[in-house]
């Protein structure tokens, strides 16, 4: 249906007016000989043109799967950790701290708080294994009397271990 | 913009990203202040020992976890230096009997076992059991971790290395879980503390689990 229309259109007389501005409109146009050489170069160069859009738009992309791949090891980093919570009683300290190989022994990484009757808490996320970890008392190093000793105290002041289970542990 | 300005774009987004996430992230390891700072000279053998670590497939980071260890607890350089090296020797000891599958909380369990006494041989019959625990098929991450555990914190409570590993070998035989063996930990623990002999604590305890677990699978022990 739309080809027989344009048939009939084509085929049909042009109005006199009309006919005249498609004349003008057909006539050539003289332009400086300079103008049209570099219309000529811009019109004969969109390869060029395409590969320059592309260079600017890998790196882009590259950069965005990167930090894709960078968010996603980190959600998957955090689901593998298990969230444990260490506590001991200090009723006269004033300052306690959790240490251990998880925060490289820093007494300032993991403060405790202070709960009810003078038990110190805090709950930290820890990586699936095995963790040695003591707490810091007032600055003095207590292992925790209620889980597995750490044998290897190479340093004469006891610590602890705890064991976080992996994913499909028991 | 041209590609040379996005790229310096991305890499300015991109370093402080990958950086947190070597980091691990995780609330135990973020806070404010530092590591416990190291003896002069320390760092430098420490990341000397470590190199040496990571070269043989081995774990590098307990390595400074345990310089870090001694320094908070005040320990001269030689004491924290001898420490270092006499775990990368653990660690490449239990390498060896366990085997290039086994994951790093394992390794590091098992040179804390054979810190407290228990010898080479003993982890491996432990290992091999273990393996046999959830069957072939069992790809279990860090299933040794917990025996491990146990059975360290048990020698250095004075039960004899091949009782302890014996015990063990019967739990995991049955496939004991986790939860047993941390249990049986304080079990013995509370008898020892009560003037029980350890050995003896340690036979009547392992022996209750192991017949707990066959009343749970229907009374037939496995063949050992």
């Amino acid at each position: 249906m739309i080809d027989r229309e344009s048939k009939t259109a084509v085929d049909e007389p042009l109005d006199p007016l009309v006919e005249r501005a498609a004349a003008q409109l057909r006539r050539p146009e003289s332009v400086r000989q300079a103008w049209r050489e570099e219309l000529l170069a811009q019109v004969s160069t969109p390869p060029r043109a395409r590969r320059a859009s592309l260079r600017v738009w890998i790196p882009v992309a590259i950069a965005a799967g990167l930090v894709a791949a960078v968010g996603m090891r980190q959600l998957a980093g955090r689901g593998g950790e298990d969230r444990i919570r260490f506590s001991v009683s200090a009723p006269s300290a004033k300052q306690v701290s959790l240490v251990g190989d998880f925060n490289r022994w820093n007494p300032a990484a993991v403060p405790m708080r202070r709960g009810s009757r003078d038990v110190w808490i805090v709950d930290v996320r820890l990586q699936p294994g095995r963790h040695v970890f003591a707490f810091s008392v007032d600055g003095a190093l207590r292992a925790d009397s209620a889980a597995p000793r750490a044998v290897e105290d190479d340093f004469g002041v006891p610590g602890s271990v705890v064991v976080v289970p992996g994913r499909g542990s028991d | 913009m041209n590609s040379k300005s996005v790229c310096f774009a991305a890499l300015v987004v991109l370093i402080p990203a990958m950086s947190r996430a070597q980091g691990g992230g995780g609330a135990a390891g973020q806070g404010a202040g530092a590591s416990p700072r190291l003896p002069a000279g320390v760092e430098v053998v420490v990341n000397r020992l470590a190199d040496s670590a990571r070269a043989r497939g081995l774990p590098s980071d307990p390595l400074f976890a345990k310089a870090a260890e001694g320094a908070l607890k005040g320990a001269d350089s030689t004491r924290i230096v001898d420490a270092v090296r006499r775990l990368l020797g653990e660690l490449e000891v239990v390498r060896g009997t366990l085997g290039t599958c086994a994951g790093n909380a394992e390794l590091a369990a098992a040179a804390s076992a054979l810190h407290a006494g228990v010898t080479p041989a003993q982890l491996a019959r432990v290992a091999q059991k273990c393996g046999e625990r959830g069957g072939p098929s069992s790809a279990k991450p860090d299933r040794l971790v917990m025996p491990l555990v146990v059975l360290a914190d048990l020698v250095a409570r004075r039960v004899s290395a091949d009782v302890a590993v014996s015990s063990l070998e019967t739990l995991l035989s049955r496939s004991a879980p986790d939860a047993e063996f941390a249990s049986l930990r304080t079990a013995i623990e509370r008898d020892i503390a009560s003037g029980a002999s350890p050995d003896a604590a340690m036979r009547a305890r392992s022996a209750a689990v192991a017949r707990s677990l066959d009343g749970r699978t229907g009374g037939r022990p496995p063949q050992e």
